[in-house]
C-alpha cells in the first residue's frame, strides 16, 4: 500500500466540491427521509389504512432508506474518478504516482474509506430518525436483526461506491458512467425483477443482491420481493463480486490508458 | 540527466515519433524544438510514462520514470495548462501533489511566492488566466526540488513579461545544476533560453547542436541588392559563383557575399545599384527551412540555395 498516494487521494476528495456535496447529501437524505418515512408509516399504522403490509418491521423500515441514499454514493464514486478525466488532471496525477496499480488502489481505498466514514453516521442517523418518526411503533438497537441490518446497510453502501469507482474508471467519463449506472439502479433492475422471465437473473444484479444484506424478515418495505431470495451472506457475496469485477475492469482499462 | 534512445511510437498507421534520440544533461537548458505535431509532446509523454513507446528507451536519472517511487522529488513536470481541475484552489491543487510524494506541505507557500501567485493561493483555478495556470504548473513542477525539469511549451499563454521571467527563471535553475528540457515550437524563444537545441520534425531528429552552432550553421547572412537591371545583375552574380534568389520585394538576395564584393562586382559591370544592404539571417526562416515547412525559403525563392548546404537535411 502506498500511503502517500492514499493521503493524496484523500486530499483530492476533501477538496472536490461535488464529492463533498454528495457525501453531505447522503447524510441529509438518510436522516431526513428516515424521519419522513417513519412518520408516514406510523400514521398509516395508527389509522389502519392497510397501506402498510402485515409484515411491518421497524428494523426493516429503519434501513430501507439506504436504497435512496445510495444514489449520493453512486455520484460520489463516479465524480472522484471522472473529474480527473474531464479536467485532464489525470495526466498530472499519473506523473505524481506513475505506478498505475498504486494510483488506482489508493483511489479505491480512499474512496471506500470516505464512503465508510459517512455511511456509518448516515445509516445510524437514518435508523434513529425512522424510529423517532415511528413513535410508539418504533424500536431500538436491541432487536435481534438490528445490528446485522445496520452493518449490512453500511457494507452495501461501501461496496456500491467501490463498484461505481470501478465503472467510472472503466468508462473514463462521469457522463458515460452515470448514463450506465443511473438507469441500472433507477429502473432496469426493478423492471427485470418484476418481469417473470428475468426475475431469476435480476436477483443477482448488484443492487438487488446487495439489498439482501440489510433485508429483515419478510418485511420488504421499500423493495419488491424476489422469488426465492438470496440470503444476506449470499447477497453480500454477489455484490462484492460485482464490486471486485468492476474494480478489476477499471484497473485493466487504466493500465492500457495512454494519455 | 535525461536520455532518450531510438524512440518509436505509432498511432495506427501514423508514426508520431520515429527513432528520436537525444540527451539533456545536468546544468543546461536543452530545447526540444519543432512544429506542432512534430512529436515533441509524445516524446515528453513517453519520458513520463504516460505513453508507451513501441520501441526504444527513455530514462530520467538513469531509470525509467515509472520505476521512481517519489518521482516529483527527482523530475518536475509542466504539462499542458489544462492538466488542472479548475474547481480547486491553487493551494489545494499543490496539496494533493505534495502529499502524493511526501513533500512537506510547508513548501507550497514558498513555491507559490516564487512563481508570483502568493496572493492567489486561495483562488479557484477557474478564475486563473492561461498565464497564471502556467505559473501554477511551474510551482507544481518545482514542489519537490527536482534536479530534472521537463516543461512542455512553458511560455504558451505567457505575456511578454512572463516570457522574460520564465526565461531567466530557467537559466537560473540550469546555472544551479538542474537539467532542464523545454519543448517549444518557437525558434526565437528556444534560441534565447536554451544552451543546446534538438530540432524535431515529423517524428525525427533533424538537428542536435549547441544553440550558437545551430544559429551560425543554419542562418546564412545575406546581402539584399536592388537594381533596375535586375536580370543582368543576377547573371553577373551567378557567373561569379554566388547563390542568388529573388526576394519578395523584387530585389535579389545574395547568400555568402559581403556588400563590398557585390558593390565592386556591380561597378565592374557598370550596373547601377539602388539598394545594397547586409542582412543577418532570420532564425525563424532558418528554422522553417530546416523543418521543411512551406513558409521556408524555397517557397518564395526562384532558385534553391545550393552553395551552403542548407537543403542537405531535407
Amino acid at each position: 500500500m502506498n500511503l502517500a498516494a492514499i493521503a493524496s487521494e484523500a486530499s483530492k476528495i476533501r477538496t472536490l466540491r461535488s464529492a463533498a456535496a454528495a457525501l453531505a447529501t447522503l447524510f441529509a437524505l438518510s436522516a431526513g427521509l428516515g424521519a419522513v418515512s417513519g412518520w408516514s408509516v406510523r400514521r398509516a399504522l395508527d389509522e389502519g389504512t392497510g397501506v402498510v403490509r402485515d409484515g411491518f418491521d421497524p428494523v426493516s423500515t429503519g434501513v430501507a432508506i439506504t436504497g435512496y441514499g445510495q444514489f449520493a454514493l453512486i455520484v460520489f464514486g463516479v465524480v472522484i474518478v471522472g473529474h480527473e478525466y474531464t479536467s485532464g488532471m489525470i495526466r498530472q496525477a499519473l506523473t505524481a504516482v506513475p505506478r498505475r496499480g498504486a494510483f488506482y488502489s489508493a483511489k479505491l481505498v480512499a474512496g471506500g474509506a470516505a464512503a465508510l466514514a459517512v455511511a456509518v453516521p448516515s445509516v445510524l442517523a437514518g435508523y434513529l430518525a425512522t424510529q423517532w418518526g415511528l413513535g410508539a411503533h418504533g424500536t431500538g438497537f436491541d432487536e435481534p436483526e438490528a445490528a446485522r441490518a445496520l452493518a449490512g446497510a453500511v457494507a452495501y453502501l461501501v461496496l456500491t461506491t467501490v463498484f461505481c469507482i470501478g465503472v467510472g474508471t472503466a468508462l473514463r467519463s462521469p457522463v458515460a458512467a452515470l448514463a450506465v449506472l443511473a438507469p441500472l439502479y433507477f429502473f432496469v433492475s426493478q423492471l427485470l425483477t418484476t418481469l417473470e422471465g428475468t426475475a431469476w437473473f435480476a436477483k443477482y444484479l448488484p443492487d438487488q443482491a446487495g439489498i439482501r444484506m440489510f433485508a429483515v424478515g419478510s418485511g420488504e418495505a421499500a423493495f419488491v420481493q424476489a422469488q426465492d431470495p438470496l440470503s444476506p451472506a449470499e447477497g453480500g457475496t454477489v455484490l462484492a463480486a460485482w464490486a471486485c469485477g468492476a474494480a478489476l475492469l477499471g484497473y485493466l482499462r487504466l493500465r492500457r490508458l495512454q494519455l | 540527466m535525461i536520455e532518450v534512445e531510438d524512440l518509436v511510437k505509432r498511432y495506427g498507421t501514423a508514426t508520431a515519433v520515429d527513432g528520436v534520440g537525444f540527451s539533456a544533461p545536468a546544468g543546461t537548458v536543452t530545447g526540444l524544438l519543432g512544429p506542432n505535431g512534430a512529436g515533441k509532446t509524445t516524446t515528453v509523454k513517453i519520458l513520463l510514462g504516460l505513453v508507451r513507446p513501441d520501441r526504444g528507451r527513455a530514462l530520467v536519472d538513469g531509470r525509467p520514470y515509472t520505476s521512481l517511487a517519489r518521482p516529483l522529488r527527482i523530475v518536475g513536470t509542466l504539462l499542458e495548462a489544462d492538466s488542472l481541475h479548475r474547481g480547486r484552489t491553487a493551494r489545494q491543487h499543490l496539496l494533493w501533489l505534495a502529499r502524493s510524494n511526501r513533500i512537506p506541505p510547508e513548501r507550497i507557500d514558498r513555491r507559490l511566492e516564487q512563481v508570483g501567485l502568493a496572493d492567489q493561493a486561495r483562488t479557484r483555478i477557474s478564475a486563473f488566466s492561461l498565464g497564471m495556470r502556467q505559473r501554477l504548473g511551474l510551482a507544481g513542477a518545482l514542489l519537490g526540488d527536482p534536479k530534472i525539469l521537463l516543461l512542455d511549451e512553458p511560455v504558451n499563454g505567457l505575456d511578454a513579461e512572463g516570457i522574460v521571467w520564465m526565461r531567466s527563471f530557467l537559466r537560473d535553475l540550469a546555472a544551479r545544476g538542474t537539467a532542464v528540457l523545454v519543448s517549444s515550437h518557437h525558434m526565437t524563444e528556444v534560441a534565447r533560453t536554451a544552451d543546446h537545441v534538438v530540432v524535431i520534425g515529423s517524428g525525427r531528429v533533424l538537428a542536435d547542436l549547441p544553440t550558437g552552432e545551430l544559429i551560425s550553421r543554419y542562418t546564412q547572412p545575406k546581402v539584399r541588392v536592388t537594381s533596375a537591371e535586375r536580370e543582368r545583375l543576377s547573371a553577373v552574380l551567378e557567373d561569379a559563383g554566388y547563390a542568388v534568389r529573388t526576394s519578395p520585394g523584387g530585389g535579389l538576395d545574395v547568400a555568402g557575399a559581403g556588400t563590398a564584393e557585390i558593390g565592386a562586382l556591380a561597378g565592374e559591370h557598370r550596373i547601377v545599384l539602388e539598394g545594397l544592404t547586409q542582412e543577418s539571417g532570420s532564425l525563424e526562416e532558418a528554422y522553417l527551412d530546416l523543418i521543411g515547412a512551406p513558409g521556408g525559403g524555397r517557397a518564395h525563392g526562384t532558385e534553391p540555395l545550393a552553395a551552403d548546404g542548407r537543403r542537405n537535411r531535407r
